[in-house]
């Protein structure tokens, strides 16, 4: 069996919310740097905890490969001189790499053939390569929020280095920090560091320690302990997400442990209290026929007896509440209404202006979409109300102490301030999904304002050249877009993007949209748009068919590319694509489309294109059909019909009239055709 | 343990950590960061370490004395080490069991905080510190302090007394902590929180602090050209806590807020570049 690296980084506690990425760049630097060294090797572990970004490298050859290091000297031409003997050029390029004259080689490079001095390097220790290369590798990790002392900036300051190949120590040193065979045990341990001889002992001692060094094997752990809670108590357990990724992080010798609830949690709704235990005290609420009657708490310290701890949460647990039920108090004292004007004072972005500003704007917004959609008077009302008051619940004491609960807030606050129960179901669900995994609203009133509310957001931070680079975004317009388009695809309706966009550009004032670029954004969108359809696995040429078009209306792209991808197999429907890639092959660049004149049609087959086009226009057009798969059904006659018009007639003509009246007739049906998808874009037929 | 109790042991504690052990600034201000033992201690080279108790006033944080967990005005122990030791965790935990949080018996955590004060153009990142769920202790690496890059940096660990006493002592509502065996925190500071929260919220003459405001931001600036930066940043102070009441008060809009907090700044960061200078015989670099 070869031997064994191990590298533990040891640290003060690293933020929860990085250690993942952290841990990852390191093995991947820490890979890359062996693979560019020519280090063998069989396998490369990783493991962190906050205190520990931990590396084990198995079967690491003890040495570098060797290698063929090759150095090209002067040409031949210039080497030897016309008799063959060696000139000074050559014998100082010998004297320098310290060749012999009968080993040299020659190759071509170009035109001209060279010399070159071929020599075998040995390879150098892994041992040497690691010491040197450590510190790179190590600091070439992304810090996101990165912190300085002694001169050395990382995420927090590194206090031990534990690094051996077997039991070897390796020599690595961080600022002050020499790597030694020493590691530190839990943070509330007597000891001060623990002796660790061989790089293969490691695994048993930390387990001894009680330290879960595995982030997998520490979530698994939570996980399992509570599941057990749930067999031995009957509760049904919260299991947040990020909650569990961040005591999963925040602890590197978990252990479960259970609370009653405190009975002041009564006074509070269920809704604020989930909130207070998961984002507050950072527990798992656990409930039996929806009410919390249970929390779970992680503490740090396997071994550590729980009660003086729990007896400590319990407390903080209750003063929090406490606390809750004081500011719930004061906030339902001041109706929701009465809060307007106070929007004036919190920041939407500071081009942007206040929340205030935003309502304003989103009322605005509503007004103009009033027209593109089907929507009752009594329903204007409703979603007029909501909108003006959906913000209100940022000025509220609960929502500055918990802003997760804005929405949720402003719901309950709304039943409170007497306004109708749909105002506050709609204030309540508008602003979800506000991550992957939450629902849509269930109210189709809740998606307009969701949508007016995140286009606005988009223009807004559009107007101020907040738009995301390839590193960073800082608002979520990502994620703002991908939701965006989820919720109009959601219901049927006919709001176009660019509409939505330019409705939205004039609620903004003059002097901050005199930049602005509609199409940016539309191309921002797409590109959201085009992660949707893979995801749901249309193929990209359909993608483009549907989204190639300077304007789109997201419910119908997405209706008409299911339909596409369901007959895109379909002989009529090849058929269909032929036609269109025969006209659009003549008529993609013609721009002087004018009016069809009947009398200068001669042949039968193009009067008889133009009386279909007109019946199936005039269809359309009534009908107002976005439709694809409408049209598609309709459209067999004109498919046949086109056909037989380039059969039978050509386009080109002598005379100029009747040309330009071709030409006209098949971009018109181009232009109607286009109106489904770019159909030159399908790449079968 | 009584509260007086946690004051005498950490007194003592960092005392023989060589602390020198300074006292409370005699002007209101937020927290003990904005002492000028701490503002200008932690600008330069030299090490430095010193210890005191501030009291620390927000009026935001006020509650008529009705709420068990929120007050106007709250006690910070506050230490400030420049250089940080390597071993300075261990040091702070050593600490704890001083006054009676045995490390093995608890769960000690630390959960990421980052500290900013942008009156002090200062910034740090660090934890709250986590005991059994209660938040005891800001652990902060200075980074940066009146605009000015720290080098050293230094570590602030700032104990919230009365949340400890809390803890300690398992009651309910700060002020049924014991102040000393006799004493309860309501005997003494219960009529000044209803009083200061009146003050504050209903009383304060709004278009008064105002002017003083402007008054006070003349006089900072105008000493300030006569090289008087420990009396200019104490007008910062001042200047710091009128723009608190005025905050809590509502008193502003956006913009407005924003432009106040910018005005108190560029004098805090003059303050700071001049006493660099004065120190060094030379402008720091940045």
């Amino acid at each position: 069996m070869g031997k064994n690296l191990l590298i533990e980084v040891g640290l003060e506690e690293i933020p929860a919310r990085f250690l993942n990425d952290i841990i990852e760049d390191f093995k991947n630097n820490f890979k890359n740097f062996l693979d560019k060294e020519n280090i063998l090797y069989k396998n490369i572990e990783h493991y962190a905890t906050p205190r520990r970004l931990v590396i084990f490298v198995t079967d690491i050859s003890p040495y570098q490969q060797n290698r063929v290091v090759k150095t090209k000297g002067p040409k031949r031409a210039i080497a030897f001189s016309t008799n063959g003997e060696p000139t000074s050029a050559l014998l100082g390029f010998m004297e320098k790499n310290g060749g012999k004259l009968e080993e040299l080689k020659f190759e071509k490079v170009g035109k001209d053939e060279y010399v070159f001095i071929e020599k075998n390097v040995e390879g150098k220790m892994s041992k040497e390569i690691i010491e040197k290369g450590f510190n790179d590798v190590l600091f070439s990790i992304p810090i996101k929020k990165p912190m300085r002392w002694d001169n050395i900036t990382f995420i927090r300051p590194i206090r031990w280095i534990l690094a051996l190949i077997d039991d070897e120590v390796l020599k690595i040193k961080i600022g002050n920090v020499e790597s030694k065979n020493r590691t530190h045990p839990f943070l509330k341990s007597g000891k001060d560091f623990i002796k660790v001889s061989d790089a293969n002992s490691y695994f048993d001692i930390m387990i001894s320690e009680g330290i879960i060094i595995s982030i997998e094997k520490r979530e698994e752990k939570i996980i399992e302990e509570l599941n057990s809670f749930v067999k031995e108590l009957g509760v049904e357990i919260d299991i947040d997400e990020d909650l569990l990724d961040e005591l999963t992080n925040l602890t590197e010798s978990p252990k479960v442990f259970s609370l009653p609830l405190p009975s002041q949690g009564k006074n509070l709704p269920n809704e604020i209290l989930l909130e207070i235990l998961k984002r507050g005290a950072r527990v798992f609420p656990g409930l039996k026929n929806d009410e919390i009657v249970y929390v779970f708490g992680v503490q740090n310290g396997i071994n550590r007896k729980s009660e003086i701890v729990k007896e400590g949460f319990f407390n903080i647990i209750k003063a929090k509440i406490d606390d809750a039920i004081f500011f719930y108090n004061k906030d339902k004292e001041i109706n929701l209404k009465d809060r307007i004007d106070s929007l004036k004072k919190i920041v939407f972005e500071k081009n942007l202006g206040t929340y205030y500003d935003k309502t304003l704007r989103i009322i605005k917004l509503l007004s103009k979409i009033y027209s593109d959609i089907k929507i009752s008077e009594e329903e204007r009302i409703v979603l007029d109300r909501a909108a003006l008051l959906s913000y209100t619940d940022l000025t509220t004491l609960t929502v500055q102490e918990y802003p997760e609960l804005h929405g949720i807030i402003g719901k309950i606050l709304s039943s409170i301030s007497k306004e109708e129960r749909v105002v506050g179901d709609i204030i309540g669900e508008f602003i979800y999904p506000r991550k992957r995994s939450d629902k849509l609203p269930n109210n189709y009133l809740s998606k307009i304002l969701g949508i007016a509310d995140r286009v606005d957001t988009l223009v807004g931070s559009f107007i101020s050249n907040l738009e995301p680079s390839s590193k960073e975004d800082p608002v979520g317009l990502r994620r703002i877009s991908f939701t965006l388009l989820e919720l109009l695809i959601s219901f049927e309706n006919r709001l176009s993007l660019k509409n939505l966009i330019e409705y939205s550009i004039n609620t903004y004032p003059d002097d901050l949209k005199k930049d602005f670029n509609v199409d940016n954004l539309i191309n921002f969108i797409k590109g959201r748009f085009k992660l949707i359809f893979e995801e749901n696995g249309v193929q990209y040429d359909i993608i483009n068919c549907v989204l190639n078009l300077s304007d789109i209306i997201p419910y119908y792209s997405y209706k008409n590319a299911k339909y596409i991808k369901k007959i895109y197999d379909e002989s009529n429907f090849i058929e269909f694509v032929k036609a269109y890639k025969r006209i659009f092959n003549i008529v993609k660049d013609y721009k002087k489309v004018s009016e069809i004149r009947e009398d200068f049609f001669i042949k039968d087959e193009e009067k008889n294109l133009y009386e279909e086009y007109l019946s199936i226009k005039d269809y359309i057009e009534k009908n107002k059909i976005l439709d694809f798969s409408i049209f598609f059904n309709k459209s067999t006659d004109l498919v046949n019909k086109i056909n037989k018009f380039f059969d039978n007639v050509l386009v080109m003509d002598k005379d100029e009239n009747i040309k330009n009246n071709r030409l006209n007739l098949i971009k018109n049906i181009l232009i109607l055709m286009k109106t489904f998808g770019s159909f030159d874009e399908i790449i079968k037929s | 343990m009584t509260f007086q109790d946690i004051i005498t042991e950490l007194r003592i504690f960092w005392g023989k950590e060589n602390c020198i052990m300074g006292e409370g600034f005699d002007i209101e201000v937020g927290a003990g960061t904005m002492s000028p033992l701490t503002f200008f201690g932690v600008l330069g080279e030299k090490p430095y370490r010193i210890a005191y108790i501030q009291p620390s006033r927000r009026p935001q944080d006020g509650r008529y004395g009705d709420n068990p967990n929120r007050l106007y005005k709250h006690h910070q122990f506050q230490v400030i080490l420049k250089p940080p030791p390597d071993d300075i965790v261990k040091i702070y935990i050593n600490s704890l069991g001083k006054i009676g949080i045995k490390e093995e018996e608890h769960d000690i955590r630390f959960v990421e905080d980052n500290w900013e004060s942008p009156t002090l153009g200062a910034w740090g990142v660090g934890w709250e510190i986590w005991c059994d769920g209660m938040e005891i202790t800001q652990f902060t690496y200075f980074q940066q302090a009146g605009g000015i890059d720290l080098s050293p940096i230094s570590v602030e660990i700032t104990y919230g007394l009365e949340r400890i006493a809390l803890f300690l002592q398992k009651k309910d509502s700060i002020f049924e902590i014991l102040w000393n065996d006799d004493i309860k925190y309501k005997d003494l500071r219960l009529k000044e929180e209803k009083e200061m929260c009146i003050y504050s919220f209903e009383e304060a003459d709004i278009e008064k602090l105002r002017t003083i405001f402007d008054f006070y931001e003349n006089e900072a600036e105008k000493i300030l050209f006569k090289n008087l930066v420990i009396p200019s940043y104490e007008f910062c102070l001042k200047l710091s806590h009128i723009f608190n009441i005025l905050d809590a008060r509502g008193a502003f809009g956006v913009t407005e807020r924003t432009q106040y907090i910018t005005r108190i700044r560029s004098i805090t960061n003059r303050c700071a570049s001049l006493y660099l200078k004065e120190k060094n015989g030379k402008e720091p670099a940045d």
